[in-house]
């Protein structure tokens, strides 16, 4: 799981599900808020992390890039 | 056509790709009062080769040399153009790099007057080095991360139309003519048809036919690059019956050979920044000799492996001051993330050594081998046009190649506009593109895409790559049709996303297949295409330019020598700053 969303931090406003070049992200409607639904697609450029307000993401370098 | 679309739109200019490229060529269009729409297959912030950010612009012409030196440097295979522009003699434009230079103070002005000023502090253009060719040619800014962003800001502003997670699936023709294009909403699948006088193809190079340098095919996405770039645009072109070019030959690292550092140790710096002349960067091996500096040929590195004394590393301890600076400036304006993740490894970009690693092919040669076009970015085909890292027969390329060619594609569709008929469309056609695509989601068992997709990449790497011969080309190819042949009608797609991915799969297979065709037709011997079935490296120029065509549900290759220099018309006097 390269990809954390803290939920206690985010706010659904919807950046990293509009930025994701892959998106890997889904939504639920039902609690306003993204949902990781493609993960295994992530390339790791991070554009979610950088441009989420909140800080409400973190990104885990992948083993297999170690 | 409006009972099988969820949406039919009518445009002067539809611009397929949001990228750098697209959207300096929609920006440009909308401004010269062409009504344009954008169809972006992710979200246009965040989208294309430039979505993490942009470094510097290569190929920027310094205000005290004149046209005439770029002139003779194109045409003498050096200069501005380094080594290798003089095997690449008759598989390049020269025109194309020629534009590039000439016009490339005007598209900076543009961009200027979009809200993007790239100036430093002291309100100047610094000029550097360009690792490649050793000329000052290299603009390195400040805020290069936020430069793709203003651009698609600007082009959300309207009134151009921007359809993001729009993927285009197929061009539209008519009497030999593209009149538009049908395309799916990657999300809910909703089916938009859109009649254009003119289409741009813009949709970067083809990353996704070889595995990435990190080598782990189970890693599915995980390398350094857009991912995003299953060459769908290229794909796409051939099939409407466009030209394409130098479709074998695949990319070199930074040092002028097939080599690259390994992108765990990148600490964010791409390797062609670091192995130019003018950083001087020391090269080591395994037992810490210096092997030399600069750039270097692929075959020393490989001399080392053998002896048994790899793998060579580029040490960064030996860099100047300037150059730590530089790669520290390159850092914090790009890639932030790689940075971030590399202090998560407790790596220094001072002190840890780049290890070299990769001797294999990893992406085509962009943006050499792609669609073929003139020096108007016009296509093969009328009404079709294309721009950045996906054109064919240029190396002005990157994120600047791309600001300029999308600028003169964007002005070239506005002149074109005017004199190209209203498009006619012939509704069957957009019926097949759609329910081919949605083939997929139809099937209950089958294979899916990724797991067709890295299979693909197993047999283009394995039997293709950086080492050719025609033994091994010919079982690659056996083995890729045989894979299409049976899995490709066994494609499943559980959802829309999986529709896209499907789609980029058949784009991936076609032009996997191209790639090989077309490095079986070239024997010779060079950066980008070896043989080691015909090893002698010769310093004469290669003659011509690989050209495929469509032919029925075939692939016809055909020679053609590129255009060389022909400055009967020369450029208008560049303005002097």
């Amino acid at each position: 799981m390269p990809i954390k969303i803290n939920y206690k931090l985010c706010n659904g406003c919807g950046i990293c599900y509009n930025v994701c070049p892959m998106d890997c992200y889904g939504w639920d409607e039902e609690k306003g808020l993204p949902v990781l639904t493609h993960e295994e697609e992530c390339w790791h450029e991070g554009n979610c992390v950088t441009d989420c307000p909140q800080g409400a993401l973190t990104l885990k370098y992948p083993l297999q890039l170690w | 056509m409006g009972e099988i679309a969820d949406k039919v739109m009518d445009a002067d200019f539809l611009v397929i790709g949001g990228g750098m490229a697209g959207c300096v060529a929609a920006l440009k269009a909308a401004e010269a009062g062409l009504k344009v729409v954008v169809w972006e297959k992710a979200g246009i912030l965040r989208s294309g080769s430039a979505s993490v950010g942009v470094r510097n612009l290569r190929g920027l012409l310094p205000p005290d040399i004149p046209l005439s030196e770029v002139a003779e440097g194109i045409s003498g295979g050096r200069g501005f153009f380094g080594g290798n522009a003089r095997t690449l003699k008759g598989l390049m434009d020269e025109n194309l790099a020629y534009a590039g230079y000439g016009e490339g103070w005007d598209a900076l002005k543009d961009l200027e007057r979009w809200g993007i000023d790239l100036r430093d502090e002291k309100g100047g253009y610094p000029l550097s080095y360009d690792s490649r060719t050793g000329a000052k040619t290299m603009l390195y800014f400040h805020g290069g991360s936020e430069l793709k962003r203003k651009l698609a800001r600007r082009v959300l502003k309207g009134p151009i139309v921007t359809l993001e997670r729009t993927m285009a699936l197929g061009l539209l023709t008519s009497g030999g003519k593209v009149t538009g294009a049908a395309g799916i909403n990657v999300r809910n699948g909703g089916f938009f048809i859109c009649r254009s006088k003119a289409v741009l193809l813009a949709t970067g190079s083809a990353m996704r036919i070889y595995h990435p340098r990190e080598g782990i095919p189970s890693g599915r996405f995980k390398m350094l690059y857009n991912h995003t770039g299953a060459g769908d645009g290229i794909a796409m072109a051939f099939r409407a019956g466009a030209e394409l070019v130098n479709m074998e030959l695949i990319s070199e690292g930074g040092g002028g050979a097939i080599v690259t550092s390994s992108p765990y140790d990148r600490l964010g710096v791409r390797t062609g920044h670091l192995l130019g002349d003018h950083t001087k960067a020391p090269i080591v091996n395994a037992l810490g000799e210096k092997i030399g500096a600069g750039r270097m040929p692929i075959e020393k590195i490989i001399e080392e492996e053998k002896a048994g004394r790899g793998p060579c590393f580029i040490d960064p301890t030996g860099f100047g001051e300037d150059v730590h600076r530089r790669i520290e400036a390159a850092k914090a304006d790009t890639n932030e993330i790689i940075a971030a993740l590399a202090a998560q490894r407790g790596l220094d970009s001072r002190t840890n050594k780049y290890e070299l690693i990769s001797f294999k092919g990893d992406r085509l040669a962009y943006p050499l081998a792609g669609v073929l076009i003139d020096g108007r970015c016009l296509t093969s085909l009328k009404g079709l046009y294309a721009a950045g890292d996906m054109m064919g027969g240029t190396n002005f390329g990157g994120a600047f190649g791309a600001i300029v060619f999308g600028r003169k594609a964007g002005m070239a569709a506005s002149q074109d506009a005017g004199t190209l008929p209203e498009p006619e469309m012939d509704e069957g056609q957009a019926d097949l593109v759609r329910d081919e695509a949605l083939l997929p989601m139809g099937r209950k068992d089958g294979v899916r895409p990724l797991e067709l997709e890295l299979k693909v990449r197993d047999i283009v790497d394995r039997y293709c790559g950086a080492y050719r011969s025609e033994g091994r080309l010919k079982q690659g190819l056996w083995r890729l049709h045989s894979v299409k042949d049976k899995f490709l009608p066994e494609l499943i797609a559980a959802d829309y996303h999986e529709v896209m991915s499907a789609q980029e799969v058949r784009n991936i297979i076609l032009l996997a297949e191209i790639h090989m065709r077309s490095a079986l037709e070239r024997k010779e011997s060079a950066s980008g295409n070896w043989r080691i079935d015909c090893p002698e490296k010769s310093d004469a120029p290669w003659e011509s330019g690989i050209v495929v065509k469509k032919d029925g549900e075939g692939i016809k290759l055909g020679r053609r020598i590129m255009p060389p220099l022909h400055c009967a018309q020369p450029l208008r006097k560049r303005k002097e700053r």
